[in-house]
């Protein structure tokens, strides 16, 4: 079945006001994006896509590496680092993935939708993780898995 | 260059959310409270002052107008509900993206109760009282 929200914790606390006070929060709980977000969601497949293509392009001469037998399942940091590595632009990557996430598609502890003044307070680190996360665990159908693993 | 700038376009957040107000209308107190200065007489002209604070007055004010418009006047009404448990965040950077001031008003309560101006040039003054800015 496939996964509907998943939780990412952030290496640096971002503040959010309850209850009175301005307190820390480590984690963020990231939902499944709708068909409301298909602009955003289906601009950023392509743009995986594309980083996938151009790092085949750029690395053609060199000697695949070898990948474990058991490593069949592509996660947030293998995303991160293939977007890195690629020509893709990238600030264009971190903007779609905003408006995703503003469009209630994150929750700060207590079941809150994340706004700007909390997206804006992440720090660089989980921001750029997050990205490969969230299209690891969403974006990715299960049959580009498959092709990778060809 | 900071020094040489005023702080004339603030973010407002109150309670997680970014908060639209009429520019130019922004204000707020440190809540350092008021400093009490008394002079003593020690007779024959000989006089010198004893200082004091008064802790009644160490509370953060801040101001700000808003226009009547839908979702501003609900949200003062949730501001109001929810007594003395708003949270109240300014922050203005420069051009660059560097801070100039941050001040955060916790267990703000807006004491006031406005009258709702309706009508083409109008608007809605809001004050919250809080605990000394941090």
């Amino acid at each position: 079945m496939k996964k509907i929200e998943f939780e990412f914790n952030l290496s640096v606390p971002i503040k959010h006001h309850k209850g009175g006070e301005s307190v820390d929060c480590s984690k963020l709980i990231l939902r499944a994006p709708s068909a409301n977000d298909r602009r955003q969601t289906t601009r950023l497949k392509q743009l995986f896509m594309r980083a996938i293509q151009s790092t085949q392009k750029n690395f053609a001469d060199q000697q695949p590496i070898k990948q474990k037998k058991e490593q069949t399942k592509l996660d947030g940091v293998s995303v991160t680092g293939l977007l890195l590595m690629s020509d893709i632009d990238l600030m264009e990557c971190y903007d779609q993935l905003k408006i995703i996430l503003l469009n209630n598609c994150a929750f700060i502890e207590n079941e809150k939708p994340i706004t700007e003044f909390h997206f804006n307070q992440l720090a660089d680190d989980d921001l750029e993780l997050l990205l490969g996360e969230y299209i690891a665990n969403f974006l990715i159908p299960s049959w580009m898995e498959k092709m990778m693993n060809q | 260059m900071a020094d040489r700038q005023t702080l004339y376009n603030p973010i407002l957040v109150i309670n997680n959310v970014n908060t639209k107000f009429k520019p130019n209308t922004l204000s707020y107190t440190e809540g350092f409270g008021e400093y009490k200065i008394r002079t003593r007489s020690g007779g024959g002209g000989a006089a010198d002052t004893v200082f004091s604070k008064d802790v009644e007055t160490q509370y953060s004010i801040v101001k700000f107008n808003i226009f009547p418009t839908k979702d501003l006047v609900e949200l003062a009404r949730l501001w109001k509900s929810l007594d003395n448990e708003n949270v109240v965040t300014i922050t203005d950077r420069d051009d660059f993206g560097n801070e100039l001031v941050s001040r955060t008003f916790k267990f703000a309560a807006m004491i006031n109760d406005p009258p709702v101006n309706i009508g083409a040039d109008t608007d809605v003054e809001i004050i919250f009282h809080s605990d000394p800015a941090i």
